[in-house]
């Protein structure tokens, strides 16, 4: 166990060394001319761009750049914005982190439970009526854009079923007012609640059907018929036997189901006016921030890369397979 | 004429089954896989079903516990489990039977347990159902002492990836056995055992069985098991029964020309290609949709008649007992008539040719190493290395099969692969008629290349199922005989013939060739650049005897033939003495007996291949098996045993001379080489005493 | 159910053409991925024949004199044939389409352009990006995944380290960095959608996005082909190493190749459409799909009450969305049982 732990621990540090060169590369080394996107185009002067790349550090080598911007990184110096007032973006990202978190959280609360028993529920039933009905359901979920949900429920609940509803606070213009970071999360939850749905949609659908396929998968397996032949309940098979391989996996499909929920919450954001990062990473792509750019990247590729290791660790510690060898 | 009195006048009649027919759904349509079946068996009695691969065998047990899946199902007949009607049984009923009178022990013991809950646990499920106690553990720890298992306290604590193949097995055979009860359904438990695993298996199972007098059916493919297991037999074709009688009459007087050449097909141990050729079954069963109407063997039959093929015939029964499925069974009772196989005569005497030397391995090491771990590499601990072949020196004659045989695990595969540049070696020296060859594949020039080929042992892997059986024959003359395309095809046809396949194959794929078929065209391939040594590993192993016998005549002639030398590894005693003319015992990455095939028929032997020897389940029931058990598993090659590798588990060990030196070579100057701190002939006159005790 | 192993059905017997003949014939057998792969062949014919089918171009407005009718027209297959179809109930008549006056089926939008031939040229879109994005993005990963699996060593753990880091990025994000540093060059609006397509911000993104991942089931793939006997014939006849990967490795590792491929296609349709909401890598009036849902939303067309409600202009580029997604995914399910059963 201790060589796992080890060996995973080795692999994150690898992994995250790469992707902070990856994004370092890509948002630095790639575009060029970081100072003529900051200084808007072509019109700006040589000096302005020379001035510009001292202030940045643009002029050292690359890999004391890197360096720096690393360092900066883990301090949380994070750079300064390159629109409106230039404020730093650290304390910007934290803030809206929060916001995003507590979506986040109401939405695996929401999806998570519900899918894994609709997936067990279908893997139990493979191929007859019940399955048909909850694949063609969690099909149509995984095939329908987080857009088109969202309009969807603007339109339908927001403004044509609950318009007199008057704890939910969407405006005409469908966009949630925001609420005040103050706020505790019950007290949020109106804000939160239709942006929370679309993205369980979303959700639901990619883990129903990962949940059905490791159940199927389980069921197929020689010990199912040992444990039957013993003379075992079949309720006693399912649980005690089937659910306690097939659900193992489940907590990696939920870590990567985080990955899924991060793009998914961008979108949702965007439409619901919500003040979250994914909000604040559009508008940073459309004025070409960079330092926003990357900072709300890495931070995003950082949790995602953390949720996965607890969540192998955690798999590691439930399989005997994997604890003992 | 089925005569049901035979049935009746068994009194303790504990299975009965009569006139069983079982369907499989295919698409859309019922075809039947198992048809008109009958059998009995009585409280302990072993009762064995033999057949090959498709003759429905295990479908039968899935029938008895009414285990056979959505897409099959029972369309006829009767099963009687101690006067218990259990075809019409409801799910809830057969649970309970499930639970205390019938078990159930399949093929893979690993896969049939639960990965993720430790044994003890998963046999305490039985007792718990079964007993309704609270406390079952005493009952999981007598259980699995019942099995021989040592220290059941820690066994039951453990998971199965823990344990080892034997031992999974004792424990499914513990979960079996638990519950005391009436019938035990046995299929293939062994087959994926080493033989000296197998044999321990084989004692346990009949012990067993002798104690709880519970009845037994005991489904295989290997015909020796059945010999030594079982009181009464079943052949199995093409879904029904050939013929059953008790074991001394199947073996000595069978009445079914099916199970004449089966039993003809088998080499038997001792019996070598310079005897006699195999005997075979040409043709190959019928697929489960066009079972024909008339007898199901007729087109494999040598002696059938005109109506063999439009009548059906029916089980019939022989004065002595015996059911026959025939329509010439008496014939061939009174002897008037004798089944005879195609037969060729063996090979020409060993030393009718001169040989020359033709690959010398010298001082041949391969050492995989573990990759250290973190923390190994910050503790500064060396790497540690896994000596799957550790200082091996052998020689390979021209035109002749060197045999190298061992348990899995023993680094033959290994061997194999070093000398074929798959697998690059650690150190030592391969010489091919004078070259010093280099260390991969990829380092070889096509000259090498083209001396050495390969047989590989899974067929279903070993053609590239999107090439046509042409293409992949004609590649090899292409770029390593160098030849055009016209004179490739000549060539190809040529071998194909060689190979005993029609031309007609050149445009068949992989998938429509059966495994046999396959195996002969990946021996074509090999053939096809005319090396002079070509590996086969375990070729044979994955096919049905009659085929098996096929491929082994086909081998030995075109060895013959062409003049090539052979490294033929297997772990089947009998496969190798039969084709090989020199031997090659290995165990652990050492070799320890080195000498001719012939050497296998009498001591001495080293104690190592003395086990292996007496662990041959050997297909005659008068047969007596000498004792001589390897209890253990063989050791991690991690950590090596010191002194005398095999020191842990043999049989004939000294004392301390064996722990903590290593033995010497001794040999009686005839080229038989034997490693051990006894002599040559300690050893003889210890082997031909018998047991030690 | 286990039939013992010569009785067993297989499907993959041929070669590649006649497999793939097989398994499109198989996949209209089970009703779910036939209508799937049907709709797929619709979308794909609409277009290849986008040009011939819409009755206008993208940004050409549908009235011969702006000034005489508002810009939005409601759909006017509808009904009795009224050029001036109350706006807010055209829902409730009946679908006419050889009314004489049916001329914007899906009517227009608050340019005055035909909503139905945006829709379809909109079609041709999607599949040049999304399509062609696949296929290089399935193409080169392929290539890595093939090189890296058969070598192993430090090559496979390098570039499956850097692959891994590439896909801890989550795809939408990756293509946000990706579309917010790229040169301007290429993220040019696309106005003129003639314009070399591999200066197209978005393919970029799709190749950088999804090759990853086709690598890795690849690599997967081939690490199970290359220990199996043919394989190691091939090394033993000393075979050159793209040989091995072409003729004996890739036939084995196409079906579970097939499988991603379709997988990929219906998460770039996603993607695609996404990016094109969020107005990323496209501009108006480029008939992306995406762009037209973003434009309907940002106009708040899709509110209906008593004075307005042009809802049309978001439905029907929705609905294109959502039909070809799921049609993409009841065949790439169909694809996969396939696969699974006779692999
Ligand atoms: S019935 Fe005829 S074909 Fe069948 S085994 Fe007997 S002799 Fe042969
Ligand atoms: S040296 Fe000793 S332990 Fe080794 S085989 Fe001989 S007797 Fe057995």
């Amino acid at each position: 166990m201790t060589r796992y732990i080890l060996r995973r621990l080795a692999f994150f540090v690898v992994t995250v060394g790469f992707t902070s060169v990856l994004i370092f590369i890509l948002t630095r080394i790639l575009p060029g001319d970081v100072c003529r996107i900051k200084l808007g185009g072509i019109e700006a002067t040589p000096q302005a761009v020379a001035t510009c790349e001292r202030e940045l550090g643009l002029d050292k080598p690359v890999i004391v750049q890197y360096g720096e911007w690393l360092v900066g990184f883990v301090q949380g110096d994070w750079g300064n914005s390159f629109i409106g007032e230039e404020k730093p973006i650290f304390p910007e990202i934290i803030q809206r982190l929060e916001n995003s978190g507590r979506l986040a959280l109401v939405t695996l609360t929401i999806a998570v439970p519900i899918s894994i028993v609709l997936g067990v529920i279908a893997g139990l039933n493979e191929n007859n009526l019940v399955d048909a009905a909850i694949s063609v359901i969690t099909l149509s979920f995984v095939s329908l854009p987080e857009f088109v949900t969202s309009i969807i429920l603007i339109n339908f609940v927001a403004l044509k079923w609950a318009p007199n509803w008057e704890w939910l606070p969407f405006e005409i213009r469908a966009s949630a007012t925001r609420f005040d970071p103050s706020m505790s999360l019950w007290e949020s939850m109106p804000y939160i609640i239709l942006p929370a749905i679309a993205a369980t949609l979303v959700l639901m659908g990619y883990i129903t059907r990962l949940t059905r396929a490791g159940v199927i998968e389980e069921l197929k397996r020689d010990y199912v018929r040992t444990a039957e032949l013993k003379g075992l309940p079949y309720w006693k098979v399912i649980i005690k036997h089937v659910l306690r391989n097939a659900l193992l996996p489940t907590v990696t499909i939920i870590a990567i189901s985080i990955g899924w929920l991060m793009s998914g919450l961008v979108v949702i954001e965007w439409i619901f006016n919500y003040d979250g990062i994914g909000g604040y990473l559009i508008f940073g792509v459309k004025a070409r921030d960079l330092p926003r750019i990357q900072g709300i990247v890495m931070m995003t590729v950082m949790i995602f890369l953390v949720v996965n290791l607890i969540a192998d660790l955690l798999y590691a510690y439930l399989n005997p397979r994997i604890r003992l060898g | 004429m089925a005569s049901n009195d035979w049935y009746n006048a068994v009194a303790d009649s504990i299975l009965h089954i009569e006139n069983l027919e079982i369907s499989y759904r295919i698409g859309r349509r019922w075809h039947s896989a198992v048809r008109d079946f009958k059998l009995e068996v009585t409280a302990g009695q072993i009762v064995g079903i033999v057949g090959e691969s498709g003759s429905g065998k295990s479908t039968v047990l899935k029938a008895i516990v009414r285990y056979l899946g959505k897409k099959g199902r029972i369309s006829q007949g009767q099963i009687h489990l101690n006067g218990d009607e259990l075809t019409a049984k409801s799910r809830r009923q057969m649970r309970t039977i499930w639970n205390s009178r019938v078990h159930m022990v399949p093929q893979n013991p690993f896969v049939a347990m639960n990965p993720s809950i430790r044994v003890g646990e998963q046999l305490a499920e039985v007792i718990r159902i079964h007993s309704h106690q609270r406390n079952v553990w005493p009952q999981v720890y007598s259980a699995l002492e019942m099995v021989r298992l040592a220290d059941p306290q820690s066994i039951s604590q453990r998971y199965p990836h823990e344990l080892s193949g034997g031992m999974q097995q004792r424990v499914m055979l513990a979960m079996a056995f638990s519950t005391s009860p009436q019938l035990l359904l046995l299929d293939e438990p062994t087959t994926a055992l080493d033989v000296t695993t197998e044999a321990t298996i084989l004692d346990l199972i009949r012990d067993l069985i002798d104690t709880t007098q519970a009845g037994a059916m005991y489904v295989t493919h290997n015909l020796g098991v059945v010999a030594q297991l079982c009181e009464r037999v079943t052949v199995m074709y093409a879904g029904e029964v050939m013929e059953n009688a008790a074991v001394a009459d199947l073996y000595h007087r069978p009445l079914h020309p099916y199970t004449i050449g089966l039993l003809a097909c088998v080499p038997r141990f001792g019996q070598s290609k310079r005897d006699a050729a195999l005997r075979t079954i040409p043709g190959r069963p019928p697929a489960i949709d066009k079972i024909p109407s008339g007898c199901v063997f007729a087109e494999r039959c040598p002696v059938a008649l005109e109506h063999c093929f439009t009548i059906h015939p029916t089980v019939e029964t022989a004065p002595n007992g015996q059911l026959v499925r025939c329509h010439r069974w008496q014939e061939i009772a009174n002897g008037s008539l004798v089944v005879q196989q195609a037969y060729e005569t063996g090979l020409p005497p060993i030393d009718a040719v001169e040989t020359s030397t033709l690959l010398t391995i010298e001082n041949l090491t391969k050492y995989f190493e573990i990759p250290r771990g973190l923390l190994e590499f910050m503790q500064r601990k060396p790497p540690q290395s896994v000596k799957a072949v550790d200082g091996i020196n052998l020689s390979i004659q021209k035109g002749r099969t060197l045999g190298l045989v061992g348990e899995s695990g023993s680094g033959k595969t290994t061997l194999s692969r070093v000398i074929m540049g798959l697998t690059d070696r650690t150190t030592g020296k391969i010489d091919l008629l004078g070259i010093d060859i280099p260390n991969t594949v990829r380092q070889r020039n096509k000259k090498i290349l083209r001396q050495l080929q390969m047989v590989f042992q899974n067929p279903q892997a070993s053609l590239n199922p999107y090439l046509s059986v042409g293409q992949t024959i004609r590649r090899p003359l292409q770029k390593l005989a160098g030849m055009k395309s016209q004179q490739a095809n000549a060539e190809m046809r040529r071998l194909l013939h060689a190979v005993n396949l029609d031309e007609s194959y050149a445009h068949r794929y992989p998938a429509e060739l059966s495994g046999g078929e396959k195996q002969r065209v990946a021996i074509a391939r090999a053939f096809a650049s005319n090396p002079e040594l070509i590996v086969c590993d375990e070729p044979v192993s994955a096919l049905d005897v009659s085929v098996q016998a096929a491929v082994l005549n086909l081998l030995a002639r075109l060895q013959e033939a062409n003049g090539t030398s052979y490294l033929f590894i297997s772990h089947d005693l009998s496969v190798v003495s039969y084709l090989a003319d020199y031997l090659a015992v290995m165990y652990l990455g050492e070799l320890f007996e080195v000498g001719y095939g012939s050497d296998l028929s009498a001591p001495p032997y080293h104690p190592y291949t003395e086990a292996l020897v007496s662990a041959i389940p050997i297909p005659d029931p008068h047969h007596q098996n000498d004792a001589i058990r390897l209890s253990q598993d063989i050791p991690s090659p991690r950590n090596l045993p010191t002194g005398c590798r095999f020191h842990t588990r043999c049989p004939r060990f000294i004392g301390d001379i064996c722990v903590q030196e290593n033995p010497p070579w001794r040999d009686d100057g005839n080229g038989h080489w034997i490693k051990c701190h006894h002599t040559l002939e300690e050893l003889t006159d210890m082997q031909t005493q018998g047991n030690p005790s | 159910m286990h039939l013992e192993s010569n009785q067993r059905v297989r499907h993959w017997s041929d070669s590649l053409p006649v497999q793939a003949i097989k398994w499109l014939s198989q996949l209209l057998r089970t009703p779910l991925s036939a209508l799937g792969t049907l709709g797929v062949v619709f979308f794909v014919l609409v277009a290849i024949f986008g040009d011939q089918l819409a009755p206008f171009n993208f940004d050409e407005n549908a009235f011969n004199n702006n000034d005489l009718y508002p810009p939005y027209k409601a759909p006017d297959c509808f009904g009795d044939g009224a050029i001036h179809v109350p706006i807010v109930d055209y829902h409730t008549r009946l679908f006419d389409p050889l009314n004489a006056e049916c001329k914007n089926p899906f009517g227009t939008d608050k340019l005055g352009y035909d909503v139905y031939s945006r829709v379809i040229l909109g079609t041709r879109e999607i599949f040049r990006l999304a399509g062609l994005g696949t296929l290089v993005a399935v193409l080169i990963g392929t290539t890595i995944g093939l090189f890296i699996g058969y070598w192993g060593g430090w090559p496979d753990e390098i570039v499956s380290r850097l692959l891994d880091s590439l896909l801890s990025i989550p795809a939408l994000l990756l293509a946000l960095i990706l579309l917010g540093t790229l040169p301007e060059s290429a993220t040019l609006p696309v106005i003129d959608y003639h314009l070399p397509l591999l200066k197209n911000s978005i393919l970029i993104v799709l190749v950088v996005v999804y090759s990853p991942i086709v690598a890795r089931v690849v690599r997967s793939n081939v690490l199970s082909v290359k220990t199996q006997g043919f394989v190691e014939a091939a090394q033993l006849r000393g075979e050159s190493t793209f040989y091995i990967l072409w003729r004996e490795i890739l036939p084995s590792v196409i079906p579970a190749l097939v499988v991603e491929a379709s997988l990929r296609f219906s998460y770039a349709i996603f993607l695609v459409a996404s990016l094109g909401f969020l107005s990323l890598g496209a501009n108006p009036p480029t008939p992306n799909w995406g762009l037209m849902v973003n434009d309907a939303y940002n106009n708040q067309d899709y509110i209906c009450n008593e004075f307005q409600c042009y809802d049309w202009t978001l439905i029907y580029p929705a609905a294109a969305i959502v039909l070809l997604v799921i049609s993409v995914n009841l065949m790439s399910d169909g694809i996969k049982r396939l696969v699974q059963r006779s692999g």
